[in-house]
């Protein structure tokens, strides 16, 4: 009878698999095909135990939901340790210094990544071993995911940058969806004069970073770019100096957001747009579950519509990505068994899986063939293909190990810039000699 | 003497944990503080670099000079709103009675509870589209109605200074409680006979008789305002700008975020020099006085 069982949960995930790899129209690699998914045949790892470290994320909980199919397949128990997101970083480093392996995969965010290198275990090897065909993540993602070494983690959760707006309020007012950062002047205004309300949600509040994420797009879609190729600063230059006074200009000039956005952090903003205060949001794709839940929000998801991110008018637009990976700790003893844990748990049809499950409301998706998917996307109301077509442009942040300070000097400046006790050139040139002085 | 090795053997154990827990993370990280560990590109510490780490704060960092500057004003509030309030209360709740009775019973709530959680509950009452705190103080003062408290330096120190006062006020009542039982009624009630006024009798009789129990007060908070970290973390992340960056918060940001370790243990033990000359203090205050 388990033996039936087995069976068939080993053709069960022989037909996801096939049918991920069909849906996308890409051959499963030779090697892939004998182990189902990513998993050797013949239980190598029976009884082996499993510690997975990781940020806290209905995803997550979903995947663990899922285990006991990877348990009967493989012999694997696997065991997580959820940690919220403010301090997930603090428990990498105590686990980097403590080389102890007590963890055997961990999450990571992209950005992180250079500076924990000493924690993750390459996995080129791993992922050539186990057959995965990384052409099933975007380019964006795959960049993301890898150093001048090779590959230290699968990607598992990435996000986009997108519009949200508020779809009865535009329609009411006769207004178009805005796709310039000028265009969100002129439309906002319209709102606040039609409306009422605050024409868009920033936030320019010191708060790990969180108010460079849209003023990244500004820089990106004025031509400026923060470090040079010998990693000196250059986000001081004239279209660095001119992006940033257009992004601040929404608040500083033409006050077209809530007057808390000077010290908004991400969440306050989401609520501001959820609680009815305002009518647009630039933020990651997931928030949209948040600001249509009847829970947490007065609207619903007839109310919000979501486009592409604005830019600059003749210009690409890129967008902001970033990215968590799940990598091995380099300590863990349990190697091998790890990887056949990712391999397992990176197929395509364990993520689609989620996307279609309608107990999850899950929206992120991390593989081309789900962004694709025409089950999905009617689902998301095409939110998977937008974010499909966004990602062809997207950009990651620089993968340095000086990253977060950098980041950490660009956020007390624009929170200071937000203000507006310095000008834009002060504070820039100010944060490039501080960030010169570092690397 | 048979008895003192037998103390000794029962209290090993609590000894063993204390220098595992304390006396070694603190050895250690002095040591730290004379080496040069970039956590990025090494998971061990590198090579002794004397006291470089510390002539690098002391002589040229401005963050660490500003964030001195940040615990220093932060502290003088604190401290003196604390004590004031807990003073005032104290004496509130002194008389005896069921009100004043549920009243302490009480005060133990907002001390038991974690001051990062304070922390983020008061960035949620201060919102200025739908915090509770902010839209009754613009009510009762309209001059506040449009702040925006945590957009400015001086205000977003007025909140954390507020979280952390709302913690501490009532364990800090509490000690000064204990302090007035221990004054004798007989003297403040022979004043009173003698036509005293309250406010009299409170200046001339109690507070004297009170005054190295309010020392105590001011030493222990002094301590615990210079390592004020949680309500930072969780109500302004140190701005706007590095406005409300104190010390505390400083060692962490450059430890955790930018993984320079031996820097951060050389800033940690600069905060730790301060406090120990504090805690000095308070072991006199305390032993002269048999607190």
């Amino acid at each position: 009878m388990k033996q039936d069982r087995r069976a068939f949960l080993l053709s069960a995930a022989a037909m996801l698999g096939a049918g991920a790899g069909a849906s996308v129209g890409l051959p499963l690699p030779a090697q892939a095909q004998p182990q189902t998914g990513g998993v050797a045949p013949g239980k190598p790892f029976k009884g082996v135990e499993l510690n997975v470290l990781t940020v806290v994320a209905p995803q997550f909980r979903a995947h663990e939901a899922r285990l006991a199919a990877f348990e009967e397949l493989t012999g694997i128990r696997v065991k997580y340790q959820y940690v919220p997101f403010t301090s997930i970083r603090d428990k990498l480093t105590a686990e980097m210094v403590a080389e102890n392996g007590d963890y055997d995969v961990v999450s990571v965010m992209d950005v992180w990544a250079p500076s924990l290198k000493n924690l993750l275990h390459p996995l080129n090897d791993g992922i050539r071993d186990k057959g995965i065909d990384m052409t099933r993540y975007p380019d964006a993602y795959l960049r993301a995911s890898r150093n001048e070494a090779g590959y230290i983690g699968l990607p598992i959760r990435g996000h986009v940058q997108l519009l949200f707006y508020r779809k009865d309020v535009l329609a009411d007012l006769k207004l178009a969806v805005p796709r310039t950062w000028g265009e969100v002047v002129t439309v906002s205004q319209a709102i606040q004069t039609g409306a009422g309300m605050p024409g868009i949600a920033m936030y320019y509040g010191k708060n790990a970073g969180q108010n460079l994420m849209v003023w990244f797009d500004f820089l990106w879609g004025r031509g400026g770019e923060l470090l040079d190729a010998r990693n000196q600063p250059v986000f001081q230059s004239p279209a660095g100096i001119a992006a940033t006074q257009d992004y601040l200009d929404l608040m500083l000039k033409h006050k077209v957001t809530p007057a808390g956005s000077v010290s908004f952090n991400e969440t306050d903003a989401v609520n501001s747009m959820a609680q009815g205060k305002c009518a647009m949001l630039p933020t990651w794709w997931w928030r949209y579950q948040g600001l249509t839940d009847g829970k947490s929000s007065t609207l619903s998801p007839e109310k919000v519509g979501f486009a592409p991110m604005p830019g600059y008018p003749g210009a690409a637009t890129p967008s902001h990505t970033n990215l968590w990976l799940y990598g091995i700790d380099r300590h863990s003893k349990k190697k091998a068994a790890a990887m056949e844990f990712l391999a397992w748990l990176t197929q395509p049809a364990i993520e689609k899986s989620l996307l279609l499950d309608p107990a999850q409301h899950e929206i992120v998706s991390v593989q081309s063939a789900n962004l694709a998917d025409p089950a999905v996307n009617a689902i998301s109301q095409g939110m998977h293909r937008m974010a499909g077509e966004v990602l062809k442009n997207a950009r990651v942040l620089p993968l340095i190990p000086q990253w977060p300070v950098i980041s950490d000097i660009l956020d007390t400046a624009i929170s200071k810039m937000a203000l507006g006790t310095i000008p834009v050139k002060e504070g820039l040139d100010d944060a490039a000699r501080k960030v010169r002085k570092l690397v | 003497m048979k008895n003192n090795r037998l103390a000794y053997l029962l209290m090993l154990p609590a000894l063993l944990v204390i220098a595992v827990t304390t006396v070694f993370p603190l050895l250690y990280s002095l040591v730290l503080s004379f080496r040069s560990w970039k956590l990025a590109y090494s998971s061990a510490p590198g090579p002794f670099v004397g006291l470089d780490n510390y002539a690098e704060l002391l002589a040229g960092d401005s963050e660490f000079v500003a964030s001195i500057a940040t615990t220093l004003s932060f502290v003088a509030i604190d401290v003196l709103a604390t004590c004031l309030i807990a003073l005032g209360c104290a004496l509130l709740l002194r008389r005896a009675g069921r009100v004043t009775s549920v009243a302490r019973a009480l005060l133990m709530l907002p001390f038991v509870m974690s001051p990062a959680l304070i922390g983020i509950s008061l960035r949620f009452f201060l919102n200025p589209e739908y915090g509770v705190i902010a839209a009754s103080l613009g009510k009762l003062f309209p001059g506040l109605a449009s702040l925006i408290w945590l957009a400015h330096p001086a205000w977003a120190m007025v909140a954390l200074v507020i979280s952390d006062v709302w913690h501490w006020a009532p364990y800090m009542t509490l000690i000064l409680l204990g302090g007035l039982a221990s004054v004798p009624k007989e003297t403040e009630e022979a004043a009173a006979v003698d036509g005293a006024s309250p406010l009299r009798i409170f200046v001339d009789i109690t507070l004297p008789q009170l005054k190295p129990v309010v020392a105590v007060v001011i030493l222990l908070k002094t301590v615990f305002a210079l390592k004020a970290f949680d309500a930072v973390f969780a109500l302004t992340d140190g701005g706007p700008g590095n406005a409300t960056t104190t010390l505390a918060y400083l060692v962490y940001q450059i430890g955790f975020k930018y993984y320079d370790m031996g820097y951060a243990a050389a800033a940690g033990y600069v905060l730790t020099a301060v406090m120990l000359v504090l805690a000095g203090f308070y072991m006199r205050l305390a032993f002269k006085k048999g607190i």
